[in-house]
């Protein structure tokens, strides 16, 4: 009888340990296990899933912003989580900084999100920076990284990371959100464009979580975003052109649109080479 | 009468005279607002609005900056 391996056959031998091929796995047992279903994506491989465990994340900012982009980088296998935070979990966090539970109310939140990720994924390695950090760690920190998100809740912060980003010619992620406005971007320093181009040089007037609000399904879509985005940018180290991808509440979309580099911005102030 | 084209703003078809910038419309709709503008899916930098006269059928995106996460 001829055989014809179906498309369901083929999924359970591969995600099969007894099988030839699991035996002859590069990933142990235990993580082929851990990420099979991802492995059985089209365009994924134990390779791929390999060299995603020797790339190295800095997440500024375990918020609202910073929970779900944690937990879905955790759950694919980045291999080096670094956790900034110096803020300490509160009851108005709960709703939306899905990392937390009541019990961890007072706790540092970098040391919170880091200890549940463990939990979420023990092969990766995570840690926790439990202070806001001053250019100084900030630049050594950004070096040391593969790809920096940006999930502060301050305009200092993020005008920072875009600073020493540009400096050291690091392409970058980030978002914002208040009320029902919010936006995600990926900044390509080679492409021309950043933070300032955008226009965040200007003080913000008055706002953020705290006097605005901020809508909650909001914070985890962007969060969700930069997961994606990040995942991307680490797997084939796409060298894409600086966007941001902007959210229409009304329509429940995002729009993305391209961020054209300000030739007299103080920060990049070049033209583009991408 | 002056003469109106149709542009969109934020998804929603809208008249504006003929010659307006992008500074104009945003000093018409969202004065004193910190906001960024899209034009035709680029994000034009805040220098270029003086000189970035609206056409027919232009797609307009402005939103406000934030700084919260
Ligand atoms: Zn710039």
């Amino acid at each position: 009888m001829a055989t014809k391996l179906t498309t369901s056959a083929k999924l359970i031998t591969s995600a099969n340990h007894s099988s030839p091929a699991a035996l002859q796995s590069p990933l142990p047992d235990q993580q082929f296990l851990y990420y099979s279903r991802q492995l059985l994506l089209p365009d994924w491989s134990e390779q791929r899933q390999l060299q995603l465990q020797q790339k190295k994340v800095l997440i500024v900012g375990m918020g609202g912003l910073g929970c779900p982009a944690a937990t879905y980088l955790a759950g694919a296998g980045v291999g080096w989580l670094l956790l900034a935070d110096g803020d300490k979990v509160e009851l108005s966090n709960l709703p939306r900084q899905t990392l937390f539970r009541v019990s961890d109310i007072g706790l540092n939140k970098a040391e919170a999100a880091a200890a549940t990720l463990q939990q979420l994924n023990p092969f990766i390695r995570i840690d926790a920076l439990s202070q806001m950090l001053d250019e100084a760690e900030l630049v050594r920190r950004i070096a040391w990284a593969d790809l920096v998100l940006d999930c502060s809740d301050n305009l200092a912060t993020k005008l920072a990371i875009n600073r020493i980003c540009q400096q050291q010619q690091r392409c970058w992620l980030g978002a914002s959100a208040s009320g029902y406005q919010g936006y995600s971007w990926l900044i390509n320093p080679a492409s021309g464009g950043c933070l300032e181009c955008l226009g965040h040089q200007q003080p913000l007037l008055p706002g953020g979580c705290l006097q605005q609000g901020v809508y909650t399904p909001l914070v985890g879509q962007l969060g969700l975003q930069l997961a994606s985005m990040a995942l991307q940018q680490l797997a084939n180290g796409r060298r894409r052109r600086s966007f941001v991808q902007i959210y229409q509440h009304h329509q429940q979309q995002f729009s993305q649109c391209q961020l054209l580099a300000d030739p007299q911005c103080k920060c990049c102030g070049v033209t583009a080479d991408v | 009468m002056s003469e109106k084209i149709d542009i969109y703003l934020n998804g929603d078809r809208l008249q504006v005279a003929v010659g307006i910038d992008l500074q104009q419309l945003q000093q018409q709709f969202a004065a004193d607002q910190q906001v960024a503008i899209a034009l035709n899916t680029e994000i034009m930098p805040r220098r270029c609005w003086p000189e970035r006269v609206l056409q027919a059928r232009d797609q307009v995106l402005i939103f406000n900056l934030v700084a919260g996460g």
